[in-house]
């Protein structure tokens, strides 16, 4: 049973002078359970709205959305305190300190004082738990929200943004973090743009476009779907093996001093076209996409900012 | 890294959730500010008070009887020269030595009368004690929003009416506790008053109710001062929730109080608009008894009607103001997107 199910959920913003928009147009997300998800898409195509949806902040046109088997948002408060989250800027109140903040959140759950000092502990806020939130620069605003994530222990980590304003350390702190909350059970939705890090970390990701998913399955098989099946083969006389291979009827073309192949099923078969004529490789490599150029490619069709 | 484990899941009771709130709000500075500023000003007020009162109640009251019986020879004569002595109180006024002793006070009386003085205490600090929890209700609200500090609360209590119930019980209790100790500490030192530069003298009761029963009557006067002090911190809460920022509801409130209330006397007084407004209900409710207004004008010759606003009727009204704010407050927080 998937740990979040969405289906065809819907969310208009009215506008004033305006036509309504739509953020959302029919969206589905399906998380699984366990391991780390990515929900990817470009700037306003509705990845903030539809967690907002989940958690019950933003009310849905329509849809039927559902955590850990609960009905959103009317079962929500059923399942809540399994829920840990981050919503783009973490909503502290300023002139308390990070310590005070968490402890309010934990007295009203009847949360021990001393997760407090845990999660403060993990997110390395310690040293600067007692000053106000304030003067807290925006990764350690960032840091707190994470920590304040975790305070519920939660079964089911929904982050947006989580790396926003983090330093090269705490990115990586975070992505550890992440992957082992992962591993150990954890089901974490992490929206981001740092596609690299998302590549990480993630099993699978959800890339959504204008409210609507795009793609989405298992990192790899989003990586091979947008694979041209791209060849490079190194070889010492690159203009005849050109004309052999474009003879023989490839779609080739020379790029920096290589082969470059498109849509090959089986390097192989390039490997004896050459050899055939005389011309052998000194290597092959497949042309790996990574997430990033997948990203812009599935994405670019529409193109600007929603 | 690794995320802390925890022995009990988290719960959703409502005594945990009242308990984090009221200890949101006394957290927070402005609250301690203006809990300083009330019971600072009550306290310096008080003690001016008590040095503006005079020890000399021997002479005080000799003073008086002086004054009275200097006006009843004024009075004998004037009855002296009365055509018919039955009519000598038609020609004279009252023969003075049956009218009581403070009619005869010019400014000799500095006794603290506590009959008189004590009730005005208690009504002053409700309604000062009332003006901070408005202040306390609304910037509460709106630090809430500002800081965007609700997103995150319905991230731990998601059914909205539950928290904004707790929420709104949180500033009422903290509110009307604070008005409580303002209460007790005017009517403390106004006591303390009287007993070393004052009396006690049932006398100089402005009312009935007053001079027949003071702790009583006194006792009921705080209760409605209470509720009043709810009142005013339920409205300042609601108009934070319904316009979501604490300038705001404070400029609300000032140009209720300020240029509508005015503005409306100013217009509507004849057409007996007074039993409705906000400030003269709030008075009226506390005043032993209810208060006299002006109503509705019969005509431009005639004399102006008066109204008797007693203290359920205000009760109704204050409610009614405040049932107006804050059931679209509950219904507009319990629909809209939040964060
Ligand atoms: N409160 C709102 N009122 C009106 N429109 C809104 C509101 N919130 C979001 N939108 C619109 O909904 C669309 C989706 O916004 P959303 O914040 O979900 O995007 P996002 O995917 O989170 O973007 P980003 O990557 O920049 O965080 C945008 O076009 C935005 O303009
Ligand atoms: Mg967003």
């Amino acid at each position: 049973m998937p740990v979040i199910e969405a289906r065809g959920v819907r969310k208009t913003y009215r506008r004033r002078g305006k036509p309504p928009k739509a953020a959302l147009d029919g969206l589905d997300l399906v998380v699984d359970e366990g391991g780390v998800h990515g929900f990817l898409g470009p700037n306003g195509s509705g990845k903030t709205t539809m967690l907002r949806c989940l958690l019950g902040l933003a009310r849905a046109d329509t849809g039927d959305m559902r955590v850990l088997g609960q009905q959103i948002p009317h079962s929500l408060p059923a399942v809540i305190g399994d829920i840990g989250v981050l919503l783009e800027s973490p909503a502290f109140f300023p002139p308390f300190t990070a310590r005070l903040n968490l402890q309010l959140l934990a007295t009203a759950a009847e949360i021990p004082h001393t997760q407090v000092g845990a999660v403060l502990d993990v997110v390395q806020l310690t040293d600067a738990a007692d000053e106000r939130v304030k003067g807290y620069s925006l990764g350690m605003r960032q840091r707190l929200g994470i920590a304040a994530a975790m305070l519920k222990q939660p079964s089911v980590l929904i982050l947006d943004e989580p790396s926003n304003g983090l330093d090269p350390a705490g990115m990586r702190e975070v992505r550890q973090l992440l992957r082992a909350l992962g591993d150990s059970g954890v089901t974490v939705l992490l929206s981001s743009h740092l596609l690299g890090e998302v590549q990480q970390i993630c099993d699978t990701v959800t890339i959504i476009n204008h409210g609507r998913v795009v793609t989405s399955g298992p990192v790899d098989e989003v990586l091979k779907s947008q694979s041209t099946g791209a060849l490079a083969v190194g070889v010492a006389d690159a203009p005849r093996a050109l004309e052999v291979l474009v003879t023989a009827g490839f779609a080739a073309r020379i790029q920096d001093g290589h082969i470059l192949v498109d849509r090959v099923e089986d390097g192989a078969v390039v490997a004896r076209a050459l050899a055939d004529a005389q011309l052998y490789p000194s290597w092959l490599m497949p042309q790996q996409v990574d997430l990033e150029q997948a990203f812009l490619a599935i994405t670019a069709d529409e193109g600007g900012v929603a | 890294m690794s995320i802390p484990t925890l022995e009990q899941r988290p719960t959703h009771k409502l005594l945990p959730l009242l308990r984090s709130e009221v200890s949101r709000i006394t957290h927070r500075r402005l609250v301690r500010v203006m809990a300083l500023i009330l019971l600072g000003g009550i306290v310096v007020i008080s003690i001016f008070t008590f040095f503006m009162h005079s020890k000399q109640l021997a002479s005080a009251q000799e003073q008086l009887e002086s004054n009275r019986a200097e006006q009843q020879r004024y009075w004998l004569e004037c009855a002296d020269s009365a055509p018919d002595p039955d009519l000598a109180e038609k020609f004279c006024g009252r023969e003075p030595a049956t009218q009581p002793l403070e009619r005869f006070d010019w400014g000799q009386d500095d006794r603290y009368k506590a009959y008189e003085v004590l009730p005005i205490a208690l009504i002053g600090a409700a309604i000062a004690a009332t003006g901070v929890a408005f202040l306390i209700g609304a910037s509460s609200g709106g630090a809430e929003w500002s800081s965007r500090s609700m997103t995150l609360q319905l991230l731990f209590e998601p059914r909205r009416l539950r928290l904004l119930t707790i929420k709104w019980l949180g500033v009422v209790l903290s509110t009307t506790v604070l008005a409580a100790v303002a209460m007790v500490v005017a009517v403390g030192f106004g006591a303390l008053t009287a007993q070393l530069r004052g009396t006690w003298d049932g006398q100089f009761a402005p009312v009935d109710e007053l001079r027949d029963n003071l702790g009583q009557t006194m006792m009921l006067m705080g209760l409605r001062g209470l509720v009043l002090v709810a009142a005013g911190a339920t409205i300042g809460y609601a108009i934070a929730m319904l316009v979501r920022n604490t300038g705001a509801s404070l400029g609300v409130a000032f140009v209720y109080f300020v240029v509508l209330e005015n503005g409306i006397r100013f217009a509507l007084m004849r057409y007996g608009s007074e039993p409705y407004m906000l400030s003269t209900n709030a008075v009226a409710f506390l005043f032993p008894g209810g208060l006299e207004v002006p109503g509705e004008e019969a005509g431009p010759y005639a004399e102006s009607t008066s109204v008797d606003l007693t203290n359920l009727r205000s009760f109704v009204t204050l409610s009614a103001y405040t049932a107006l704010l804050s059931l679209p407050a509950a219904w507009s927080f319990s629909r809209r997107d939040v964060g």
